[in-house]
């Protein structure tokens, strides 16, 4: 057998770098290939050719890894698409992850509220406008549920306090529920129960949370200019608690993008040419 | 004899391929050695044309292929299959009926 040779790894790192096709005939053409650059590196040295020349000549009587995957690459079959129902499974456990942490978020504004809520007041979380008005079976129906409220504004206070954050936990509930799932599917097939993201979705959670950031920080500043603060709290809770996250998601990117080796030492990061 | 180079073999690799593998059965590097050693070195193509044309062959149904484990490489090698050699048939009785009337019209006897 003939001995490795660096000149044809590296001509096989470069004509796998420019394959492209199904997985299967791209490890044929490549086993193939290093077979025939082989024997022609053989025969070269059975002529009198030194080593590295015999595997220069072999590379040069083989054509241009570039020239030559391109030939193959155009008559190849073309890479098959997964069928729909593994695509959407694939993408279900893309979103999945984010979809927990998302819930999570906000059972979190919940608790961020809880908190404003005894620092700033109920009017600041969830009051309407100054001059809202209530009809009366509105009032007698949140004075029914708060009979120790003095006012229909406060019983209505206390009403809203109570639904939004049920609704809040409710929803963090929901989402370590979601997450508990995946890390149990995990563990079954003996995975490590917390796996990074790939960069794109961690750059999708990035652009989905700075989104939720800026929409609820702007219904917070309405509140405080146009309603004088009421109800601001419930905005500016959720607010802080996405643009955590959205911090988080982008330090966890550049982490992974810092990560990632270099396929060809001295090259940029994937450095594929 | 100096290499013919890959430009006019192009629109009969196919037909060489097959003719090459009628004799009996090769991995790629044999056949380009064959397909070299039978025209005196004038199909001096480029090596790397020769495997794509060998798989879409395959992919034609002409040409079956196995892999060989018993040298110190593996190896895919190639054999006719039966609609390969009629196919053979079909275009070497092509090839020379053309071959004969551009000959003929040159002035030149084969």
């Amino acid at each position: 057998m003939s001995e490795h040779s660096d000149i044809i790894e590296s001509y096989l790192d470069d004509l796998l770098a420019n394959l492209v096709g199904e997985a299967s005939a791209v490890r044929r053409m490549l086993t193939e290939t290093e077979a025939h650059l082989y024997a022609d590196l053989d025969g070269g040295v059975a002529r009198g050719l030194a080593r590295d020349d015999a595997a220069r000549a072999a590379i040069l009587h083989f054509g241009p890894a570039e020239r030559v995957a391109r030939g193959w690459s155009a008559g190849a079959p073309p890479k098959p698409l997964p069928p729909l129902p593994k695509m959407l499974r694939s993408g279900a456990m893309q979103i999945a992850p984010l979809l927990g942490v998302g819930l999570v978020a906000i059972g979190v504004s919940g608790l961020v509220a809880r908190a404003m809520t005894a620092l700033w007041g109920l009017r600041f979380m969830f009051a309407d406008p100054p001059g809202t008005t209530y009809s009366a079976s509105s009032c007698s129906h949140w004075m029914s549920l708060h009979p120790h409220a003095a006012t229909c504004a406060s019983a209505y206070l206390a009403e809203s306090l109570s639904d939004g954050l049920d609704a809040r936990y409710a929803a963090g509930l929901l989402g370590l529920t979601v997450l508990a799932v995946l890390a149990v599917r995990r563990r079954r097939r003996h995975l490590p129960l917390i796996s990074p993201s790939s960069p794109v979705t961690t750059l999708v959670a990035v652009g989905v949370f700075c989104a939720a950031t800026v929409a609820l920080a702007a219904l917070a500043t309405d509140a405080i200019r146009v309603a004088h603060g009421n109800g601001a709290g419930q905005w500016l809770s959720a607010a802080i608690v996405a643009l955590l996250v959205a911090v988080s998601y982008g330090l966890a990117y550049l982490r992974s993008v810092h990560r990632r080796p270099a396929l060809y030492p001295g090259r940029p990061h994937g450095g594929l040419r | 004899m100096l290499g013919m180079g890959n430009e006019p073999l192009k629109g009969h690799l196919d037909l060489l391929l097959l003719q090459v593998l009628d004799t009996e059965p090769a991995h790629g590097y044999q056949v380009v050695c064959q397909l070299r050693d039978r025209s005196n070195g004038a199909f001096a193509l480029a090596e790397g044309t020769v495997y794509p044309a060998l798989h879409r062959l395959e992919r034609q149904g002409l040409l079956a292929s196995d892999w060989d484990d018993n040298g110190a490489r593996r190896r895919r090698v190639y054999r006719l299959t039966r609609e390969g050699r009629n196919s053979l048939h079909a275009r070497r009785a092509e090839w020379t009926e053309f071959a004969a009337g551009v000959s003929t019209v040159l002035g030149v006897t084969v």
